[in-house]
């Protein structure tokens, strides 16, 4: 079964974003998912930035609530970052040059030998040579 | 309860089968009562996943920098 960590960009890009690519190729891992042949996770950090995507893009409430709802009820296991994980996560944003918040998702994807799946074009040109990640 | 007057069109067999069970005066409580239960099933059929897919067709699109700029926004 393939293992994917999920991010806020390929969430909200997919509910909300023009780009319909970033739609079709989630779509095959949303039916994949589905079919029990994939597995999501993230970190803690996915409702919190879900939440503030939301929050400073869409100004209809109703509609944000809903994505919101929508989006917290996707069968993702939220996994539990020990303090020896957090100073890897420290140690590779250095390394990186990139924000804690970004790498701790990929350092998942890493500890849980799965792909982690993102839109963030930046984050990923600066870390794609640690591998286990996808850009959509 | 309200209600309103449709008409429909089913197969002749299922027609003659259904006068089987119910008197000609009670076809409607059938259907209605069997229509329910099948919306009902669908409802439950829908898991997170198609519910979430779904939404994807009807929301308003924007640009990825515009997403990217509001995830990121008030970190610190």
């Amino acid at each position: 079964m393939k293992k994917y960590i999920l991010d806020a960009s390929v969430i909200l890009t997919y509910l909300i974003g023009k780009n319909n690519i970033v739609r079709i190729e989630f779509n095959k891992i949303l039916k994949s998912q589905k079919q029990n042949k994939a597995k999501f996770f993230s970190t803690h950090l996915l409702p919190k930035e879900i939440g503030n995507g939301l929050r400073y893009s869409i100004s209809n409430q109703k509609l944000a609530k809903e994505i919101l709802e929508k989006s917290l009820n996707l069968p993702v296991t939220y996994f539990e970052l020990k303090p020896e994980h957090y100073q890897k996560i420290l140690e590779l944003s250095y390394k990186l040059q990139t924000s804690f918040y970004d790498t701790s998702y990929h350092f998942l994807a890493i500890l849980l030998k799965a792909t982690f799946l993102t839109c963030d074009k930046r984050y990923f040109q600066k870390a794609k040579q640690l591998k286990h990640i996808t850009l959509l | 309860m309200n209600t309103t007057q449709i008409s429909i069109t089913i197969p002749e067999y299922i027609y003659k089968t259904l006068i089987g069970f119910v008197s000609k005066g009670k076809i409607s409580n059938f259907v209605s009562q069997a229509v329910e239960t099948k919306l009902l099933e669908q409802s439950f059929a829908n898991n997170p996943i198609d519910e979430f897919v779904a939404l994807s067709k009807k929301t308003p699109k924007q640009k990825q920098e515009n997403i990217m700029q509001a995830i990121k926004k008030g970190r610190l």
